[in-house]
Parts: C-alpha cells; sequence; structure tokens
C-alpha cells in the first residue's frame, strides 16, 4: 500500500497546529509556505512514481492507489479510496505549485495571518483530496472541505464588499453541490457503490433503457450544471467576478488557478463517462454554452475598467475553451482542454499575482488611472507581457498550445455543426488579442495618468519568486508540451474511445 | 544532421541569441547591444552566404522530429531547404543586417536603444524560422511571433499616442486576417492529417480533399496574408506602422512581416493551384490594392506615407501575378518579392537618412534641393526609384532590378494560365500598367520634391547634413543590389516546378516559346510605365507649365483627389463598422451581465430569502412539526457562520434547504418504479 497520495493530501491539515507555535506573524508565514512546499515537493513525488510505475490508462491500476473500507452500515458502504490516473496527477501537480506560490503571495495579509493560513491549509487538503478522491463519498467530503475554508477566506480577508461576496459564492456553490450529490444519490442507489471507477465501468447499468432516457438526462444535466457552476459557463458565471474581484489576491490565484478546475475535472471524471449517450445528445447546448463563454467573456472583459474584473472575466473566455475541448470528444480537443486547465492555471494566477503587485501599491484597480508603467517598471512590464501575452495566445507560451489543440479537435469531431461552432468559437481568439492589448495600453504605455503618493517600485524578491516560475513553467509548456502529453495522451484515447459508439449511434439515428 | 541544415538552424539561431545576450546584458546593454546585434547578423548573413553559394549541393536537404504525439499520430516539424528558402534566407538576413548597422547610428542617443536592438533581433529570428520551416504550424508560430514583434517595434516610442494606438490596430488588423488562416490550418488538418507542405500537397493532387474545401482553404491562408502584407482592406495597419523607428519600417516593408504574407501564398501554390476560383479571387484583391493604393501615395506629403502606400501597392502586384497560377507568374511575383526588398530597404533607409538629416522632418513639402548636401543618399535614392519604376531597356535584358521583375509579373498576366479566366488576367494587366505608371510617377514625385527643386524650408536646408558611414555604406549597398538584383536570381533560386527540391508543383508550365508574344506586349506596357511615368512627373514638378497644368488637374478631380488624401475614409469606414459596434456590443454584454444574468441569480437569492421569512412567519404562528424542523436545520447552519455573518445567511441557507428537497422530490418521483 502506497500512503503518498494520502501523505500528501494531509500534510498541509497536520501543518495547522504548527501555526500556534509561535505568535510571531513572521514565523507563521514561514511555517504556513515551509508546509506548501512540502505538500508541491510531494506532489511532484506522485508525479514520478506515477511516471515511473509506467501503468495502464485507467483510474484503478495505479500503484498509488489506496483502498480501506472506511464507513459501513447495513448496505452502505463508503470506502477510503485515494487514486491517481494521469490526469489528476496532472492536476494535483497544478494544485501543489499554485499552492505554494499562494502561500508566498498570502504573506502579505496584515490582519490575523495565523487564521489567514489555517485556512489555507485546510484549503490545501481539500484541493488536493478532491482531486485524489476515488469515492464518492470521500470526493463529496473534500468538495465541501473546500468550500467552507474558502467562504472565510473571501469573507474575512476580502476586499470592501467581501461578505456579499462570500456569501453568494457559498450559496451558488452550495446550489452546485446539492445538485451533484443529487446525481451522486440517484447513482449510488442505482449500482449500490461509491467507487467512482467502477461507475465508470458499469455506467451501461445506470438507469438503463429507452424508457429512462428523460432521468438520465436530468441526472445528467444535474451533474454538469453543478459542475458548470465551477467552471463557469455561461450563465452560472456571475459569482465569479465579484469572488474574484473581493478575494485576497493569494485566494483569488487558487480560485482561478485550482478551483475553476474543479469544474472540468469533475465532467471529464463524472459527468461525461457516466452519461456518455447524453454527453452525444447534449452536444448542440454545450458547445453552444461553450462557444457564448468564449466569446460573451471575452466582451464583457473588454468592457471592464477594473483591472481585476478583467482578468476575472478572461477566466470565463479561457475556461470556455475547455468546456468546448471536452465536448468534441475529440483526443485533440480533450488534450487541449487538459493542457488548458493547466495552463490557465498557471497563467490566471500570474494575472492575478501581476494585478495584485500592483494593487498592493496602488491602492486602486482602475485602469483609466494607471498609464505609462512600462516606462518606470520595465522589469514588471516584461514579466507582465509573458502573463498576458500568454493568455492572448502568443505562441511560445502554453496557452497557445492548449486553444490550438482545443480548435482542432473542435473542427475534426463528428458532432454535428462542430465546424460551425469552430468557426464562431474562432472569434475568440480576435477578441482575445482585443482585450489585453487594450487593457495594455491602458496600464503599461503612454504616460502616468496620476502621481501616486509612494512611487510604484519593482516587484519585491519575493514577488519575483511568485512570479518567474510561473512564466518559465508556461514558457516550457508552450514549446515542450510533450512532458504533459506524453502523459495524458494515452488516458485521454482511451477516455474518448468510449464515447466512438455512442457518437456513431446519433449519428446513425439522425439519418 | 546534413550541413545546410545546420547553416540554417546557425542562420536562425543567432538574432535570437542576440535578443537573449541583450537581454541579459541588463544595466550594460545599451553598450553592448549595438555590437551584439550587428556581429551576430553578420554571422547570419555569412552563413546565408556560405548556403547560397553552396545551392547546387544544399537544395533538397531537409530534417525534421517529432514535436508532440496527440491522438497517438505524430505531429512532426523541421526544416526543409529549396529555392524559396534560399532566396528569402539571404534577402533576410542582407537587409536586416544592412538594417541592424544603420540603425547603429540612426537610432543613437535613443533611451530605449537596447529595447530597439532587442526586438528587431527576435524579429529577424521570427522571419527566419518563418523561411525555413517545412510545415505550416511553425510557419504559424513564425507569424504570430512576428506580429509580437512589430507590436513592440511600432510602439517603440509608446509614450507617444499615435505610436500605441498604431502598434495596437497593427497586431488587431493582422489577427482578424489570422482567424482565416487558422481556419485553414484546421481544414488542412482535418483533411490530411498532417500540416506538412509535402504531406498536404502531395495528398491535395492526390484528390483528398474536395474541390470546394480548397478554394475555401486558399481563401483562408490568403485571409491571413491580407492581414500580414496590408491588402485591401486589411491594409489599414501598414501606414500607421511608421510610427515606429523608420529602421523599423525598412525592416517590415522589405524583409519580415510583409513579405510573410507573400511568401505564404508563394509557398502554398501547390495547393492554391487547384482552385481557379480562389486564384482569381487572389489576382483581383491584389490588383485593387495595387491601384488603390498608388492612388493614396499620389496625394501623400509625408515621405514615409509616399513609401508606406507603394509597398502597399507593390505587394498587390506580387498578389495579383501568384494569382495566376502558371510557372512564369509564380516566379515572378517571388521575384519580385526579392527586388522589392532591396529597393524598397534603400528607399525607406534613404528617407530614414534624409530625415535624420533635416532634424525629424518627414513633410517633403518643407525640403527641397537636398541633393547637394546629401550627395550619397540621393544617389541611392535615384537609383531604388528607378528601380522600383522598372527602369531598362525594353525587349533587352539590361535593367535595373525592378525592371525584370515587374517585365515579368505582366508578361504572366498577359499569358495567363490557359483557363477560362485568361481575360481577366488580361485586364488585370492592363490595370496593372495603369499603377505601374502611377508608380513611377509618385516615386519621382517625391524624389523632385526632396532633392531638387527649390528648397522650400531654408533652416531645414542649411542643417541638413549627410549620414554617417554606417549609414551610407547600407544605402550604398542597398542601392546597388536595386540596380544589380535582376540578374540570375530568378533563375537560380526560384526553379517553378519539381526540379531542385522545390515543392512547387501543378502549376500551369509555359515554356519559353509561348510567351514569347506576352514578352512582347509586357515590354511595351513595361517601358511605356516607366517612362510616361517618369516623365510626366519631370515636366509637373520640374517645369512652370507642368505645375499649372498639374495645379488645373488637381481643382478638375478635387473630389476624388481629397478622397484620396484622406485614405479613401478606410479609417472612418473601420471605425464604423466594426470599431465602434465590438465597444457597443461589449458594453451592452457588460450591462446584461450585470444587470440581467446577475440580476436573476440575485432575485433567485432574494425570493430565497423571502421565502425563508416567510416559513419563519408560519413557524411563528402556526406551529407546525415540519417547518419546526427544517427551521432548526437552518438554525443549526446558521449558527455556524453566524460570527462572521450576517443573519441574512440563515435565510439563503434556508432556500438551499429547500432546493435539496425539491431536487429530492424530483429524482423520487422519476425514480418510482
Amino acid at each position: 500500500m502506497d500512503w503518498t497520495l494520502t501523505l500528501m493530501t494531509f500534510v498541509p491539515l497536520a501543518g495547522i497546529p504548527l501555526l500556534w507555535a509561535s505568535n510571531e506573524a513572521k514565523v507563521q508565514r514561514w511555517i504556513a509556505t515551509i508546509v506548501s512546499a512540502v505538500a508541491m515537493v510531494l506532489s511532484f513525488v506522485v508525479w514520478s512514481r506515477f511516471q515511473a510505475a509506467g501503468v495502464g490508462t485507467a483510474l484503478g491500476s495505479s500503484p498509488l492507489k489506496v483502498d480501506l473500507p472506511w464507513i459501513s452500515v447495513g448496505s452502505f458502504n463508503v470506502r477510503y479510496t485515494m487514486d491517481v490516473d494521469a490526469i489528476s496527477v496532472f492536476m494535483v501537480v497544478l494544485t501543489g505549485i499554485l499552492g505554494f506560490i499562494a502561500s508566498l503571495s498570502g504573506w502579505g495579509v496584515q490582519k490575523n495571518p495565523r487564521g489567514f493560513f489555517a485556512m489555507y491549509l485546510l484549503l490545501l487538503t481539500g484541493m488536493f483530496g478532491t482531486f485524489v478522491a476515488a469515492d464518492l463519498f470521500l470526493f463529496y467530503v473534500f468538495w465541501e472541505v473546500m468550500l467552507l475554508p474558502m467562504y472565510f477566506l473571501i469573507g474575512l480577508w476580502g476586499g470592501p464588499k467581501r461578505e456579499f461576496a462570500a456569501i453568494k459564492f457559498f450559496i451558488y456553490t452550495l446550489v452546485g453541490s446539492v445538485l451533484m450529490l443529487g446525481a451522486f444519490l440517484a447513482v449510488y442507489f442505482q449500482l449500490g457503490t461509491f467507487s467512482i471507477s467502477e461507475i465508470i465501468r458499469r455506467h451501461a447499468e445506470i438507469f438503463p433503457g429507452a424508457e429512462n432516457e428523460n432521468l438520465r438526462m436530468v441526472l445528467f444535466g444535474a451533474l454538469f450544471c453543478g459542475f458548470a457552476i465551477k467552471v463557469p459557463v455561461f450563465p452560472f458565471h456571475t459569482w465569479l467576478p465579484l469572488a474574484h474581484v473581493e478575494a485576497p489576491t493569494p485566494i483569488s490565484v487558487i480560485l482561478a488557478g485550482v478551483l475553476l478546475k474543479m469544474g472540468g475535472y469533475g465532467m471529464m471524471r463524472m459527468a461525461f463517462p457516466w452519461f456518455p449517450d447524453e454527453v452525444v445528445r447534449a452536444w448542440p447546448v454545450l458547445a453552444t454554452l461553450a462557444v457564448v463563454s468564449i466569446i460573451y467573456g471575452a466582451f464583457v472583459a473588454m468592457a471592464q475598467t477594473d483591472w481585476k474584473k478583467l482578468v476575472a472575466y478572461s477566466s470565463v473566455s479561457h475556461m470556455g475553451y475547455v468546456l468546448l475541448g471536452l465536448a468534441t470528444l475529440t483526443p485533440e480537443g480533450v488534450n487541449g482542454a487538459v493542457l488548458q486547465m493547466f495552463s490557465h492555471g498557471l497563467l490566471a494566477g500570474m494575472m492575478f499575482l501581476l494585478v495584485g503587485v500592483m494593487y498592493d501599491q496602488a491602492h486602486h484597480r482602475e485602469m483609466a488611472r494607471f498609464g505609462g508603467l512600462a516606462t518606470t517598471l520595465p522589469k514588471y512590464t516584461f514579466i507582465a507581457m509573458v502573463g498576458f501575452f500568454g493568455s492572448l495566445g502568443l505562441p511560445g507560451l502554453s496557452g497557445f498550445v492548449s486553444e490550438m489543440m482545443v480548435f482542432f479537435g473542435a473542427f475534426k469531431s463528428a458532432l454535428p455543426d462542430a465546424k460551425l461552432f469552430t468557426i464562431i468559437g474562432t472569434l475568440g481568439v480576435v477578441m482575445g488579442a482585443v482585450y489585453i492589448l487594450i487593457m495594455i495600453q491602458k496600464i503599461f504605455l503612454g504616460t502616468a495618468k496620476e502621481a501616486h503618493a509612494h512611487p510604484l517600485h519593482e516587484p519585491s524578491a519575493r514577488e519575483w519568486i511568485m512570479l518567474t516560475p510561473l512564466a518559465v513553467l508556461s514558457l516550457f509548456l508552450g514549446i515542450y508540451p510533450r512532458i504533459a502529453l506524453d502523459m495524458i495522451d494515452p488516458a485521454i484515447q482511451s477516455w474518448t474511445k468510449e464515447f466512438t459508439p455512442h457518437i456513431a449511434a446519433h449519428a446513425e439515428k439522425g439519418k | 544532421m546534413q550541413t545546410g541544415i545546420v547553416l540554417a538552424l546557425v542562420i536562425c539561431a543567432m538574432p535570437l541569441l542576440a535578443s537573449l545576450v541583450i537581454s541579459a546584458l541588463g544595466k550594460n546593454a545599451g553598450k553592448w547591444c549595438d555590437k551584439v546585434g550587428i556581429g551576430a547578423m553578420f554571422v547570419s548573413l555569412a552563413a546565408s552566404v556560405w548556403l547560397t553559394l553552396g545551392h547546387h549541393e544544399f537544395i533538397g536537404q531537409k530534417w525534421d522530429f517529432e514535436w508532440i504525439t496527440v491522438a497517438g499520430h505524430p505531429w512532426r516539424i523541421g526544416i526543409l531547404l529549396d529555392g524559396m528558402t534560399f532566396a528569402l534566407l539571404i534577402v533576410v538576413t542582407l537587409v536586416s543586417f544592412l538594417v541592424h548597422l544603420f540603425s547603429r547610428q540612426y537610432m543613437h542617443g535613443d533611451e530605449r536603444f537596447a529595447d530597439f536592438f532587442r526586438w528587431i533581433g527576435f524579429f529577424t529570428f521570427s522571419m527566419l524560422v518563418l523561411v525555413i520551416s517545412d510545415n505550416l504550424l511553425t510557419l504559424f508560430v513564425a507569424w504570430e511571433l512576428m506580429g509580437l514583434s512589430s507590436y513592440k517595434l511600432i510602439g517603440h516610442y509608446f509614450k507617444k499616442e499615435s505610436a500605441y494606438l498604431a502598434c495596437k490596430k497593427a497586431f488587431m488588423t493582422t489577427r482578424v486576417g489570422d482567424v482565416g488562416f487558422f481556419l485553414a490550418l484546421l481544414a488542412l488538418y482535418l483533411h490530411t492529417g498532417s500540416l506538412q507542405y509535402s504531406e498536404i500537397f502531395e495528398k491535395a493532387h492526390a484528390g483528398v480533399i474536395p474541390a470546394v474545401t480548397i478554394t475555401w482553404i486558399s481563401l483562408g491562408l490568403f485571409m491571413g496574408s491580407m492581414g500580414k502584407s496590408a491588402q485591401f482592406p486589411l491594409h489599414i495597419w501598414l501606414p500607421d506602422a511608421m510610427e515606429g523607428p523608420t529602421p523599423v519600417s525598412a525592416l517590415i516593408h522589405a524583409a519580415t512581416m510583409v513579405a510573410a504574407g507573400v511568401y505564404l501564398i508563394g509557398r502554398m501554390m501547390s495547393l492554391i493551384c487547384l482552385s481557379p476560383v480562389a486564384l482569381v479571387v487572389i489576382a483581383c484583391i491584389g490588383a485593387f490594392t495595387a491601384i488603390f493604393a498608388a492612388a493614396i501615395a499620389f496625394t501623400a506629403t509625408d515621405i514615409k506615407k509616399v513609401l508606406a502606400y507603394s509597398t502597399i501597392s507593390q505587394l498587390g502586384f506580387m498578389f495579383t501575378a501568384l494569382g495566376v497560377g502558371s510557372n512564369i507568374a509564380w516566379q515572378a511575383g517571388m521575384f519580385h518579392l526579392v527586388t522589392h526588398a532591396f529597393f524598397k530597404a534603400c528607399l525607406f533607409l534613404g528617407s530614414g537618412s534624409v530625415i535624420h538629416a533635416c532634424h525629424h522632418e518627414q513633410d517633403m513639402t518643407r525640403m527641397g534641393g537636398l541633393r547637394k548636401k546629401l550627395p550619397l543618399t540621393h544617389l541611392t535614392y535615384l537609383l531604388a526609384c528607378l528601380s522600383i519604376a522598372g527602369f531598362g531597356i525594353p525587349m533587352l535584358p539590361i535593367g535595373f532590378a525592378g525592371f525584370f521583375s515587374k517585365d515579368q509579373i505582366l508578361m504572366g498576366l498577359w499569358q495567363g494560365n490557359g483557363g477560362a479566366n485568361d481575360d481577366v488576367y488580361k485586364t488585370l494587366c492592363i490595370v496593372l500598367t495603369l499603377t505601374a505608371t502611377m508608380t513611377s510617377f509618385y516615386m519621382f514625385r517625391s524624389y523632385w520634391l526632396t532633392f531638387w527643386t527649390k528648397p522650400r524650408d531654408q533652416k531645414i536646408h542649411d542643417h541638413a547634413h549627410e549620414s554617417p558611414w554606417e549609414m551610407t555604406t547600407a544605402l550604398l549597398v542597398l542601392g546597388g543590389l536595386a540596380v544589380v538584383a535582376g540578374y540570375g536570381w530568378a533563375n537560380i533560386f526560384l526553379p517553378a516546378g519539381g526540379e531542385h527540391g522545390s515543392l512547387i508543383e501543378g502549376l500551369k508550365e509555359w515554356e519559353h516559346e509561348d510567351v514569347h508574344h506576352a514578352h512582347i506586349m509586357a515590354s511595351i506596357f513595361a517601358g511605356f510605365a516607366c517612362f510616361a511615368g517618369i516623365g510626366l512627373s519631370a515636366w509637373c514638378y520640374l517645369t512652370a507649365s507642368g505645375e499649372r497644368a498639374r495645379k488645373a488637374a488637381r481643382a478638375a478631380i478635387s473630389p476624388i483627389y481629397n478622397a484620396a488624401k484622406r485614405k479613401f475614409f478606410m479609417d472612418e469606414l473601420a471605425e464604423t463598422l466594426v470599431i465602434r459596434p465590438t465597444v457597443v456590443l461589449g458594453a451592452l454584454l457588460a450591462w446584461t451581465d450585470r444587470d440581467v444574468v446577475d440580476g436573476v441569480v440575485d432575485s433567485v437569492g432574494s425570493s430565497a430569502v423571502a421565502t425563508g421569512e416567510l416559513s419563519a412567519k408560519a413557524d411563528d404562528s402556526v406551529v407546525d412539526g415540519a417547518v419546526h424542523a427544517a427551521a432548526d436545520v437552518a438554525w443549526g447552519g446558521g449558527w455556524l457562520f453566524s460570527r462572521a455573518q450576517t443573519g441574512r445567511l440563515r435565510n439563503y441557507f434556508f432556500g438551499a434547504v429547500g432546493t435539496v428537497a425539491l431536487f429530492a422530490v424530483i429524482v423520487l418521483y422519476l425514480t418510482r418504479s
């Protein structure tokens, strides 16, 4: 039995009592950062062990698996199952990296740092757990464990409208959880198991037959909506700008970098493989929502005057690519979607950090009040350009590869009108350039609009340690995406293969 | 790895290396950047010369590797050396080297001197990658990186509003074209499963791609080219792009950026020639752009603006030729790209030298009589003007570089491709002859106004001085090439047809004998265009009677003249039809998002609160067991958060519990059996 996954997941939780070792804020910061660093290293260990094992592609075949009975009451049988496949490993690594970087960003928190880091470490445990849990009950527990600290982190350490933002985030996400839970229970009562891999294997037994068609669609819809809120997909996205803008910088980073990925991950792990036929039937709706998210998010981002809000809406647009890629059910598209999740994690995290660096100094985020930073802060401008041009999809950085593959998959997809959706979706490529370039012009070019009380200065050493790895990783993944693709591609191929008969059957019916 | 491939890699790597070294130098960059840049480009140029001299040995060499594997399917990228690659490599490295040399003095004292060298290095690198690629994927990557470099360089003086608007405009306009290009890539990948030229062409000729799809793909590729190579209506960024420093304009207009679009169409000709519709569309848009831009160039008084519009016009010539789809016309189009690179770089750097001498005055109406003050600049500018005008002896192989390429374009058009559209091509030949006449007129207009006529601003004239040796050397080399580059190039490097490892196949192959008639016609046309244009402009600008006639003519066509002076309202059209609606739509959607989409969410929230309050009241008045229990749950949850939160959370929570209940009821209802 390999306890690496368990260790990684609970190291942050175990680190919480250490925060009481000292009353010095400085020591507490170091403790939190070291604990996050240990978790990050463990996530790398998970990656290397998984790679070294060189095992099959499906969930359940990894040597990292831990499977123990947990709660057993009558026929109600919950197991402590932790397991990974290539996709969860990829997400775990992202969580490890961003968890460490955001903990550094948390050094800027002045108000009750001990409470902040306690919540933060609990959040880390929740995130790791969500990605490695292979039992539905356990998954749900971690999912909710994530929610609670998030609520406090926004509500207590956020901006002026933090309380409303926290409530809205909490309730909205809770509605999603409830929809998800309902579907989980329905599936459980049907199959009698909480094991995610077993449900995937036995998906044909979930309310089989033509007479249950509508029920299956309702369940798929519930699951999809539950995850779509998290992604977020239009029109379930309105919690996001508020929560992102009100959250403190490290939490915005985690929110955009990791939490949004839970939605895409959930779709890949549950909603899609459990209901393959429904996915194919729902394709026009899924594709429409994806394309609308891409374009709508970009248009709304363009109209923002608050810098952080612009970045928040860019997430809506970029996560639309994830949904589009997944919904195409082609290996290219799904590879693109998974890469896009990782890439967006890096780039959105980076953009929020970049905004945070300036917000800490200027104490405002009105783009119209900045200007000319390229002259006064050339180094900051340089690193910012990496992040923003990465977000715009510049080749050489990770966003290009992922968006490109999503489109290749979408165009190739055999689903009806896939080409039309792709053509409309590529409008997002232009709009992405539009809002990013407008923002760059307002903030970096021209001349300073107003004198700041304290002249703005270049990022500090700590901020460089946060920003540089993200930029380097994005560049590395943009030039050498193999490192990720070689791992996820086989898993994705077997994932997409499951849908082929359903697509064919659907096409047959259409004729 | 073969020698040719190694050389190609060295050629590409040097400017990138220079760019990185300059970045790494940090504070010392200002002192070293020019030397690093020039040195790197010199190595690059030397390697190109080596490659070119040994082209017989190196041609056809290729090398590729597996970049990624998706769906178990390898995506291979690599390098391919054929005639087109050689022709472009030498042009790009040579022009870029001379631009580096020129800039050392021209940009001297600029506060962002190092940034400038960093980005022209990167710009050159991107173009070189584009040229050596054996596939459309790396071509597209290089294409986009060039977009970034041009953005940085056009916005070099980003403190100025006009500069930062220009760089944004350039990037966005070209991105619009890129969408078409990208969609073409998607379609090619779908049908051929590859983005490598050789495989695409093979499958296309095997009939794997449906004919209609080929037309759409070709037009998509051309849309990309229209953006990069400034064809109507995506040309609007190029005149504004002269907000960048003048050497950058020379680079953009000659060796990089705009050349990329022509290169793409030339490179993909084996595919495009399968679609007669796409060919004729390309030719027509090219010819229209040529005459349209020439008309605007007539009215420009800014010396750089004349050159900018002349570039758009000359690019139109190239596309018209490529749109014919015959071997001689394809060769003519690519050949004109080469000769144009030399004379246009010479003209731009010449104008830079003039502007430098006149203390950053660009308006020709304030110049005049500078030929004695700037003898070398004057000489090279004259040579380049003669070259662009196509000066030479008709019917004989004696002339300036532009003479050969322009002659051949007209010949290719007159000859057509033996298909149904030959009448169209003949008409376009006449249009281009007219445009060529206009070209020699407006180019010489700029020449007379700058170097002859009486000085119109004595102060500027008095202070004018010849530029330092780095600048004049660059001018002399380019001026020399503008004269002699017509010899040899086309036949050595641009063979159409399968020989010499060239990928260009499937074009209409005309033999030497076939084109005899067309050659005579083209010589007459080209000779007329050159001499009529030059003669007319000399009369108009150097004699009193000519000036009277000119003013009368201008008055007679004043509506057209004024429209041309305002660029035929293209910027206003773009503003009204594209930019403003986009901004309005953005504002509208932002409002929708806030007040409609989120409004619905909030009202659901408030109705949940109202329900909660109603239930609480019911709880108070009617003591109901079920409600009581629900309220207890709500209180329990509420307590958890009450320390941090307002009392309203309780009500929200109530709403959530209600949702659970409702959902449970639905599930139970549906699962009943």
